[in-house]
């Protein structure tokens, strides 16, 4: 069984539109309008139920993507610690400080760049736990 | 001060010329710092609704080249093409708010002034929010005041203060009054939100600058830069009264009519 994709970004329109872009394509999806609510739903998981990706947005109120990132590295280091992360923006690189394991996704986000990121792990699940699929 | 920002200036300007022209350099590395944070934050929100857009449009053509049609319900589609159209509208804002920076600068922000009624105009701006964003704005209207002056940039000014008490107040209520005293007509708009601080509240109506962090809530920071612009240019005044995590009430006084 395929984990679901994780989106979590506070527009309603971006999770929605990547949603369905990917539902085309047969790939679950579960979302989250924000980071708190992420760390909650997906704190609960079992490791076997663990998404096989998280797109998280940079810019977000109370939590943004990259302390959301640190907070899983530094609460959840064994367990949503150890999922792939993309991190969506519309910054550049030397704008903002993204750790070297997790892929940024230039936004507007591109299909094809979103297709293609989204199979390798959502067809692959052997990653799950797997220390060495953080470092991209 | 950013040390980039300093090197940068020390390299093109010489201290003397500053003095000579009135010019403080701190000042100076201020005005280059929020220039800068602009332009970041600009190209962020430009890019979001590009993107809903972007993937939009792909996914339609990725499935009209595979020569499959979207197995979608006639709402869906209509909810899909609201959305763009939505996004579109949100790019026109952001564009035109930039324009009208330009335009100010260059003095050129243009008035078209008659007699007009601004009550009517102020229902008109209310009625242009969605259903949600009007159960939550309680409404007192004093009927047919007349305002001289431009009744689109009129409108803008209650669009900006209204959408900004909107956003920063996440789902509470606001009070949006209109009313007519002896030689002004006064506007205002209360809300229930963040609240502004001291030092905020007396750099929120420059350029580029903004009461709360723009990864709180979204937008250009130009709205009250924007407004203050247009009211001045009415003779009126554009005022906050603010506590923080009380609320704020923004008020705008323009002379009446009777009295230009």
């Amino acid at each position: 069984m395929n984990h679901p994709i994780c989106i979590i970004d506070d527009d309603e329109d971006i999770r929605g539109v990547i949603e369905y872009a990917l539902e085309f394509e047969n790939i679950k999806t579960i979302s989250f309008e924000s980071a708190k609510l992420a760390e909650e739903h997906l704190s609960q998981l079992s490791p076997d139920d663990l998404p096989s990706l998280i797109i998280v947005d940079y810019m977000m109120p109370t939590m943004n993507g990259v302390e959301f990132i640190s907070l899983l590295d530094e609460k959840y280091s064994e367990t949503l610690g150890k999922i792939p992360l993309a991190l969506s923006t519309g910054f550049l690189s030397d704008q903002i400080k993204i750790p070297k394991y997790v892929i940024k996704l230039d936004k507007p986000i591109n299909l094809q760049d979103l297709l293609e990121l989204v199979k390798k792990y959502y067809f692959d699940s052997d990653y799950v736990l797997d220390e060495k699929s953080r470092t991209l | 001060m950013r040390d980039a920002d300093k090197y940068w200036a020390m390299q093109n300007l010489k201290r003397s010329d500053l003095q000579t022209e009135g010019l403080n350099l701190e000042t100076l590395m201020e005005a280059l710092f929020y220039r800068d944070e602009f332009l970041s934050i600009a190209s962020h929100e430009l890019k979001t609704p590009l993107t809903t857009m972007r993937l939009h449009t792909q996914v339609f053509k990725r499935y009209s080249t595979k020569d499959q049609s979207l197995p979608y319900s006639k709402d869906k589609v209509d909810r899909l093409v609201n959305q763009i159209d939505a996004q579109t509208s949100r790019l026109i804002k952001l564009v035109e708010d930039m324009l009208d920076i330009s335009r100010i600068r260059s003095g050129q922000l243009c008035m078209t002034k008659d007699d007009f009624n601004v009550s009517d105009l102020l229902h008109d701006v209310v009625l242009k929010f969605s259903l949600n964003q009007i159960n939550r704005i309680s409404l007192k209207v004093d009927t047919n005041i007349f305002l001289w002056g431009d009744c689109e940039r009129v409108a803008q000014v209650f669009h900006n203060i209204i959408n900004n008490a909107l956003k920063f107040s996440k789902d509470l209520p606001i009070e949006v009054t209109l009313i007519k005293k002896k030689t002004k007509i006064s506007f205002s708009v209360k809300d229930q939100g963040h609240g502004i601080s001291q030092e905020n509240q007396k750099r929120i109506f420059h350029r580029f600058q903004r009461g709360i962090s723009a990864s709180e809530v979204s937008g250009l920071g130009l709205g009250l830069y924007i407004a203050r612009e247009i009211v001045e240019s009415h003779n009126g005044k554009i005022s906050v009264k603010s506590c923080p995590e009380k609320g704020s009430t923004f008020t705008v006084d323009f002379i009446s009519k009777d009295l230009l």
